[in-house]
């Protein structure tokens, strides 16, 4: 669908409200990685990294049960642009 | 806190319900790396259909859960999802729930609809659960 912009504050959102729920980092690293923010995508791997600090994008990508694998690429490219180590 | 309504009450389905979504992630934060950690969590949503098959939360929680599960379940978990939107039209979390499946199944443009009834209800709601439960979950994991 590629609305970044929107999903960025759809995130925002989410983490203003409940911020010590790690899933929000880690969908906002793979949308700020897809939109080409790599930057955005750092911070957000740190704030991971904060909450769970012993993971790998590996790891934590394997946890999310995609159907399709394009989709999960997604993941896995932002976790990784995120910071997190492989 | 669910351990302890439930030692008063061990039938109580809600509070079952939803401890099983308690341990679904200390599973998958590996907060607990027991072996049986998410088999432990479906079996307490199983349980808490089986104890009050009207009660949506129930419902919600196991189609969650299914995903997971042996096989990657995702039209299972989609159909819990339909049967507690069916039982109740309304549940706002419900609706998030079953958007965030549509998504995990491949099906990301059909998610959009349910996302905004489940935030019409609610409009504080999260996108995926309810916030109360995450401000009793400190950075290292433990739940107070």
């Amino acid at each position: 669908m590629g609305r970044y912009g929107e999903a960025e504050r759809y995130l925002n959102d989410v983490i203003e409200r409940a911020p010590e729920f790690p899933v929000s980092y880690m969908f906002l690293a793979a949308v700020r990685a897809a939109a080409g923010d790599e930057v955005g995508a750092r911070k957000a791997g740190v704030e991971i990294l904060k909450r769970i600090p012993k993971t790998t994008a590996t790891a934590l990508s394997k946890q999310f049960p995609y159907a399709e694998p394009e989709h999960m690429d997604r993941m896995v490219r932002g976790l990784r642009l995120g910071g997190l180590p492989a | 806190m669910f351990d302890r309504a439930l030692a008063l009450d061990p039938d109580f389905a809600w509070s079952l319900a939803i401890r099983s979504y308690v341990k679904f992630h200390a599973w998958f934060f590996k907060w607990n790396t027991a072996a049986n950690a998410l088999k432990e969590a479906i079996g307490d949503a199983e349980t808490a259909v089986a104890l009050n098959s009207d009660l949506p939360a129930a419902h919600s929680c196991l189609g969650w859960m299914y995903m997971w599960g042996e096989g990657n379940g995702h039209d299972r978990a989609l159909a819990e999802h339909e049967k507690a939107l069916a039982l109740d039209p309304n549940f706002a979390e419900g609706y998030i729930w079953y958007a965030s499946t549509l998504i995990y199944s491949g099906r990301p443009e059909l998610s959009v609809e349910p996302t905004e009834q489940g935030h019409a209800p609610r409009p504080s709601l999260p996108a995926n659960f309810p916030d109360q439960f995450w401000q009793h979950v400190p950075s290292n994991g433990s739940v107070r």
